[in-house]
């Protein structure tokens, strides 16, 4: 049985990251890990929600807040889903009693706090929590335009956010050569790899994105 | 093709667009320099939607740290970007912005000295009409 991630780990690693200021990436990463789940989470609850952007806009608003502030999240008294889990269902309920106040008495919708006691693992929802299975929507789009598997392999270490060397260089087969002449294949094989990207990349597969 | 499940990534981005910390902010201020739609912003950049998605909720590399280069590389192999046009695209945002900035300083500054002047014009006139009210209303004045 495949081992399950830890989602308190994830959370922590990802923290730190951003906090410490020292990657950009960090945002993208938390976003892509925690939105799905957290929306997820939250149609579970308010399953009887007519609007569900609603709770887009919960969650959306949750993780907005917490990269404006993320020193405001403590570590040692929550995981970061459970934090964020608990201002997203925050801003949904205000979001509702906002609403049931626009629309009472016609069809008033009953709004109770939750009191669910959001455990590490409730309804296995660390299984969506892989990484590698986030990165996989993004393979599976790759693969057709790269079809040599050392090159995918290498494509996939870029998206997963690995900037040191040497994980290129065990792959790329040149561990035993010289640091500076590591880097400079490494970052040829990278660019040569976005440039695949670009040179192949269908105009018409594309939609709307920000 | 983007999925169903990234709606609300989507919202995200939109939300960041609007804080300029953000590579949302950037691209949307790309698109509205260039003028370009959606489509037009990806063709300029040639990555999937769902990696200029992922780019839009990168923090913004600062083209005035040292760290510049690193930081759009880092940002550039996360989202598969050429760093080349990342860096051009960042550059060009941050320059409109400082002449938008200058603009504006000049604007405000302009504002101030006009200003300025028509409260000492307004002043210098009340002075005058005061000092001829006063000369009108006392009959000894200037008699003796």
């Amino acid at each position: 049985m495949a081992s399950r991630p830890d989602l308190k780990l994830i959370g922590a690693t990802l923290h730190a990251r951003l906090v410490a200021g020292s990657s950009l990436t960090v945002t993208s990463e938390i976003a892509e890990v925690f939105t799905p789940i957290l929306c997820k989470s939250l149609y579970r609850e308010f399953f009887n929600i007519g609007d569900l952007n609603m709770i887009d806009t919960a969650v959306t608003d949750a993780l907005v807040g917490y990269f404006a502030h993320p020193e405001r999240y403590e570590p040692t008294r929550s995981s970061l889903f459970t934090y964020l889990r608990l201002r997203a269902g925050s801003n949904l309920l205000n979001l509702l009693s906002s609403e049931q106040r626009h629309h009472a008495p016609k069809d008033s919708v009953e709004v109770e706090a939750p009191d669910t006691v959001y455990e590490e693992g409730a309804d296995n929802l660390e299984e969506a929590l892989i990484k590698r299975e986030l990165n996989e929507r993004v393979m599976g789009q790759l693969r057709t335009i790269l079809p040599n598997e050392l090159d995918q392999e290498l494509a996939s270490l870029m998206i997963d956010g690995v900037r040191e060397t040497q994980y290129y260089a065990e792959k790329l087969g040149i561990l035993n050569l010289p640091e500076e002449e590591k880097a400079q294949i490494v970052k040829r094989n990278k660019d040569r790899i976005k440039r695949a990207l670009q040179r192949k990349y269908k105009r018409e597969d594309r939609g709307h994105v920000v | 093709m983007l999925s169903d499940s990234d709606g609300a990534l989507l919202r995200l981005a939109g939300k960041l667009r609007h804080d300029r910390r953000f590579m949302s902010y950037a691209l949307a201020s790309f698109q509205h320099q260039e003028e370009l739609d959606i489509e037009q912003l990806a063709d300029s950049l040639r990555i999937p939607p769902v990696l200029l998605l992922r780019l839009a909720l990168c923090r913004r590399p600062n083209s005035e740290s040292e760290q510049f280069a690193q930081q759009v590389r880092e940002v550039a192999d996360y989202t598969l970007t050429d760093e080349g046009q990342l860096a051009n695209l960042l550059r060009q945002v941050e320059a409109i912005e400082k002449l938008r900035e200058l603009e504006r300083t000049t604007l405000n500054s302009a504002g101030e000295s006009l200003t300025g002047l028509l409260a000492a014009a307004r002043d210098h006139a009340e002075g005058e009409d005061e000092q001829s009210e006063s000369e009108s209303s006392d009959p000894d004045a200037g008699t003796d």
